[in-house]
């Protein structure tokens, strides 16, 4: 599994950090994450794409 | 399931008053045995399970949000309230944003986003979020008690929402005026003498509105209204009547469901032993709480969609054009996901997030804004007031109306502080 983000639609709600922070980081003003998941974090970057307000985040399986 | 009063579609008890001020206890059952309920007192099904709720939201082509904000609204009883509103320039009235499907709501989103840049505009604001939270603390740390909803919950996220309207703070007063009765109007329950008032309250915030929008169009300004009109070439303006529903929106979902959440958490914060001390000694562990606050007091309990083909859920048939009223209060105590659901501080929100603020392509626009509010507001008053406590003489109240949670008044007492600006020497 992979993530792709949308830096246009993101606006730094954080959502993604909170529910996985494994995968994702807010520094300052940009998101950080780890493109390539691993096995066991998948199902937190599935929640991670399901709570972000602007629905963009992106999971290629 | 024949045995269930709820299936057979007589009362809940959902509109009375002590069910208003307490409604899990009928959620539960609800989930339990008539987890999708018709309630024929309001012509809706009632959705109160997390998965269910949050199914309708994950599928928006499936049910509607054409209606999402009303179950009665009031001016239908109104022949003149409709004769005023039929006159003015916001005739007829859009849909847009929370009341809009795709592709336009697709569109419309695009257009708050540019206009609003939540991240960029949170960012400038914080500043003065602190600022007004301090300001507000002045107005009373030296009395030793205040009326928390009043003098805090309500002004802090308004000041917040007229800062962004480009209103003086001396006006709020008027927009909290204009957001209630759109509130009591949509919820059906203003009285029926105040239905006319409040089709001419409409009109003023429309013409209060426009007036700020022609100014922005003569001469640009690089502010929420002025990016709202400044239309990038190629693309397609609002209307007047599209530009008027998204200043209503950006009104009152800035301002009604943050007051109720302040005064939600404040509660919360007292009522729970040791919690405020802990707070104090923890800062960084306020946004957990928070969270915890929006889950377990949803500000808005709930929204509505319609069904745009006939769906089965496990069971109960909903028909095409059938209304449901989605549960978040409920769906956000669901022990499938929450145990007992009980307020706890300690509790791991992060692997089942809340759905307060909605989910998918509807979820809230400004719940960044909300939650920013909420943690200097309460990592605030917690260190300038310790001691904050529920008042011993005067009384605290909810609000009882059914689709929001929020405390119609909170009295609160404690040691008299200082003010900031002559502790530091400065003006406030």
């Amino acid at each position: 599994m992979k993530i792709e983000v949308d830096h246009k639609r993101c606006e730094l709600h954080g959502q993604c950090a909170f529910v996985a922070p494994e995968l994702f980081k807010i520094d300052g003003d940009t998101l950080i994450f780890q493109a390539d998941v691993p096995e066991e974090l998948q199902q937190k970057a599935r929640t991670a794409a399901k709570v972000c307000p602007q629905l963009a985040i992106k999971l290629v399986e | 399931m024949s045995s269930c009063p709820f299936a057979k579609g007589s009362a809940v008890g959902l509109l009375n008053e002590e069910a208003l001020r307490e409604p899990y206890a009928i959620y539960k059952r609800l989930r339990e045995e008539a987890p999708v309920a018709f309630i024929p007192e309001q012509n809706f099904w009632l959705v109160t399970r997390y998965d269910d709720c949050e199914f309708i939201l994950s599928h928006p082509e499936k049910f509607s949000s054409r209606e999402a904000v009303s179950s009665t609204n009031a001016y239908r009883r109104s022949p003149e309230a409709l004769e005023i509103l039929s006159k003015s320039k916001g005739h007829p009235r859009a849909k847009t944003l929370i009341m809009s499907d795709p592709p336009d709501h697709t569109r419309y989103r695009a257009i708050l986003q540019r206009a609003l840049i939540p991240a960029k505009t949170l960012r400038e604001l914080t500043p003065r979020i602190q600022l007004i939270v301090d300001e507000l603390i002045d107005g009373f740390c030296e009395r030793g008690s205040c009326e928390f909803v009043r003098e805090f919950a309500y002004p802090l996220p308004m000041r917040i929402v007229a800062t962004l309207l480009d209103v003086p703070d001396n006006q709020i007063d008027m927009l909290k005026a204009w957001s209630d009765d759109f509130i009591s109007v949509q919820a059906g329950n203003i009285p029926e003498d105040r239905i006319v008032d409040a089709a001419r309250h409409t009109i003023e915030f429309e013409e209060y509105i426009l007036a700020k929008l022609d100014s922005r169009r003569k001469t640009k300004r690089d502010d929420l209204l002025g990016r709202l009109v400044d239309v990038p070439d190629g693309e397609e303006s609002l209307t007047i009547q599209e530009l008027l529903n998204f200043a209503l929106q950006i009104l009152v979902g800035g301002n009604e469901s943050t007051t109720n959440f302040l005064g939600n958490g404040m509660y919360r914060l007292i009522d729970t032993p040791g919690l405020i001390s802990e707070i104090q000694a923890n800062p960084e562990r306020i946004p957990d709480i928070v969270e915890e606050i929006l889950r377990h007091d949803a500000p808005l309990q709930g929204l509505f969609r319609v069904a745009t083909e006939d769906h089965n859920f496990d069971g109960i048939k909903i028909p095409k054009g059938a209304k449901l009223m989605l549960s978040f209060g409920s769906a956000n105590h669901d022990e499938k996901y929450y145990g007992d659901a009980d307020f706890d501080p300690d509790r791991d929100n992060r692997s089942t997030l809340h759905l307060a603020f909605g989910r998918g392509i509807h979820a809230c626009a400004g719940q960044a804004f909300a939650r920013r509010e909420g943690v200097i507001a309460f990592q605030t008053l917690t260190r300038r007031l310790p001691d904050i406590r529920l008042s011993k003489t005067l009384p605290s109240e909810r609000q009882t109306l059914f689709s929001l949670r929020g405390m119609k008044q909170l009295h609160l007492e404690f040691t008299p502080q200082a003010r900031k600006g002559q502790k530091t020497g400065q003006a406030a």
